[in-house]
């Protein structure tokens, strides 16, 4: 065989392979992660528009069997795609997730935070958010709820731990590991935290669990915390998913009893036989991830 | 010797840049050259997949009723009860009729007509279950559909727990997908696969 003929060989199986890779393991796989700024980030996309409805849907007939009358909110907490969906093409529709979330859900007062977030409020490595960072998104929440939260001088902060989250080992590229930090103040420190899958009562910070299940003992159906020196005597429910047990510590004193309720593990049949529904003022935060699977909710 | 040599450092040289391909977009690059696609090791192909599928399920009706293990049919409620008897690990669980705009969610295959299946998961524990039982009209390929689910189930679809194993088995005109502990699945399956349907 001739040498220009090898070449020849050489550069189509080149050519070929170059773009039957790139349509395959790019173009083609709209739900990987990526590196954008070091921080791994997980496409998520498409906006499953019937997954969302369902989320407001059972919202909604929450409000309808349980909350009526009462002081009800509405946040949804943008995962980290929605930081660069001007730039990549394969994010989901943020704007018509939170339009069928507010229609759905008419009932509740949304309460917008994407404007108060930024990539850099999110851990590297992980999905969440930091703590440390978003004081001021518990602030305007307690803001729009009427309370007074919290300013960041009125906390101090642990010192750093090191912290690889879930997306560390999605990717080949060397993302640097993130630093965890949790926030005490005079009411945490006077706050404990029961719940149905824990045993008597525990600090909000469980220390001896790892990276972001420190925040209230990671995945849990429902809890109460409990504020021994809260300011005034209110209760607030809190209907939410992960991102909620780092932003749910930040409110203690402002209301004395929190009952967090995570609707991916616990029934919302059973939400009279667990909370006395009165005058609370109740929450419903979740992540665009979990309301992008509404269905996991039940 | 020298033609075999050239031929066999080209075809390293080839299959050497379509794997670095893999790992940029340069759609992407030219916007933004910070951003960095990682290789397909760990991304959610059976997420993936199920999106896919929802884009062809325009037929979506309203939501699904909450609280409406009513309308499951009796005869899957009565098979589920048998699956589960005896099962001494089992969290408190209820049934959850899936309707046809939920088949994805719990089957991570798009509805079809005839279907009918019901869920059984966890009423208040922070653990994954699912066992999800579906009855297929005579003549479907059931095998084909079995496939289907297995290679689209989708263990870490709670998000923050995941499911230790996951069986897809077939009895009779019935398909049963478990996504829950080691032992509970064992168990599950193996229940689902000594009935007589």
């Amino acid at each position: 065989m001739k040498r220009p003929i090898v070449i020849t060989i050489a550069c189509i199986c080149l050519i070929a392979l170059c773009f039957f890779g790139y349509k395959t393991f790019l173009h083609e796989d709209s739900s990987a992660y990526f590196v954008y700024k070091g921080s791994i980030i997980k496409s998520e996309f498409p906006l499953a528009e019937n997954q969302v409805e369902y989320a407001a849907y059972l919202y909604q007939t929450i409000y309808d069997n349980h909350l009526d009358g009462m002081n009800v909110y509405l946040s949804i907490i943008p995962d980290k795609a929605y930081f660069v969906s001007e730039i990549k093409y394969d994010t989901m529709d943020y704007e018509k997730l939170a339009e069928i979330m507010q229609n759905g859900f008419s009932s509740a007062q949304y309460v917008d935070i994407f404007g108060l977030l930024s990539l850099e409020d999110y851990y590297l490595t992980d999905s969440h958010w930091k703590q440390e960072n978003i004081v001021c998104v518990a602030q305007a929440i307690g803001n729009a709820m009427g309370v007074s939260v919290c300013g960041f001088d009125d906390y101090t902060a642990s010192a750093p731990m090191e912290f690889q989250g879930a997306y560390h080992e999605q990717v080949l590229k060397k993302v640097d590991a993130d630093e965890l930090v949790y926030l005490t103040s005079v009411y945490t420190e006077n706050s404990v935290l029961t719940g149905y899958e824990i045993e008597g009562e525990k600090p909000l910070y469980t220390l001896d669990k790892e990276g972001y299940d420190i925040f209230l003992s990671g995945a849990q159906s429902i809890l109460e915390m409990t504020c021994a020196n809260a300011e005034i005597d209110k209760e607030l429910v809190i209907f939410r998913d992960s991102f909620a047990s780092s932003i749910a510590p930040l409110f203690v004193g402002a209301y004395s009893k929190i009952t967090i309720v995570d609707l991916r593990y616990f029934s919302s049949k059973l939400l009279d036989e667990f909370i006395e529904f009165t005058n609370q003022d109740v929450l419903f935060i979740s992540s665009t991830s979990l309301l992008n699977n509404g269905m996991l909710m039940k | 010797m020298k033609r075999i040599f050239i031929l066999l450092f080209a075809l390293t040289l080839v299959f050497s840049l379509a794997a670095c391909g893999q790992k940029n977009d340069p759609d992407k690059e030219s916007e933004d050259p910070s951003i960095v696609d990682s290789n397909d090791i760990g991304t959610n192909d059976e997420q993936n997949e199920q999106d896919d599928n929802g884009k062809g399920s325009e037929e979506v009706e309203t939501p699904s009723e909450v609280g409406n293990e009513d309308t499951a049919s009796n005869d899957l409620a009565d098979i589920m009860a048998q699956i589960l008897d005896g099962l001494e690990n089992l969290p408190f669980t209820e049934n959850r009729a899936v309707e046809s705009d939920m088949f994805e969610a719990f089957l991570f295959i798009p509805y079809a007509a005839g279907y009918e299946a019901i869920a059984n998961e966890a009423m208040i524990s922070a653990i994954a279950h699912s066992a999800v039982l579906l009855h297929v009209p005579n003549g479907t390929d059931i095998e084909n559909v079995a496939k289907s689910i297995e290679e689209n189930a989708n263990s870490n679809k709670w998000i923050c727990v995941f499911a230790e194993k996951t069986t897809v088995t077939i009895n009779g005109e019935y398909i049963l997908l478990v996504m829950s502990s080691e032992e509970n699945t064992d168990a599950i399956t193996e229940n689902f696969s000594n009935l007589s349907l």
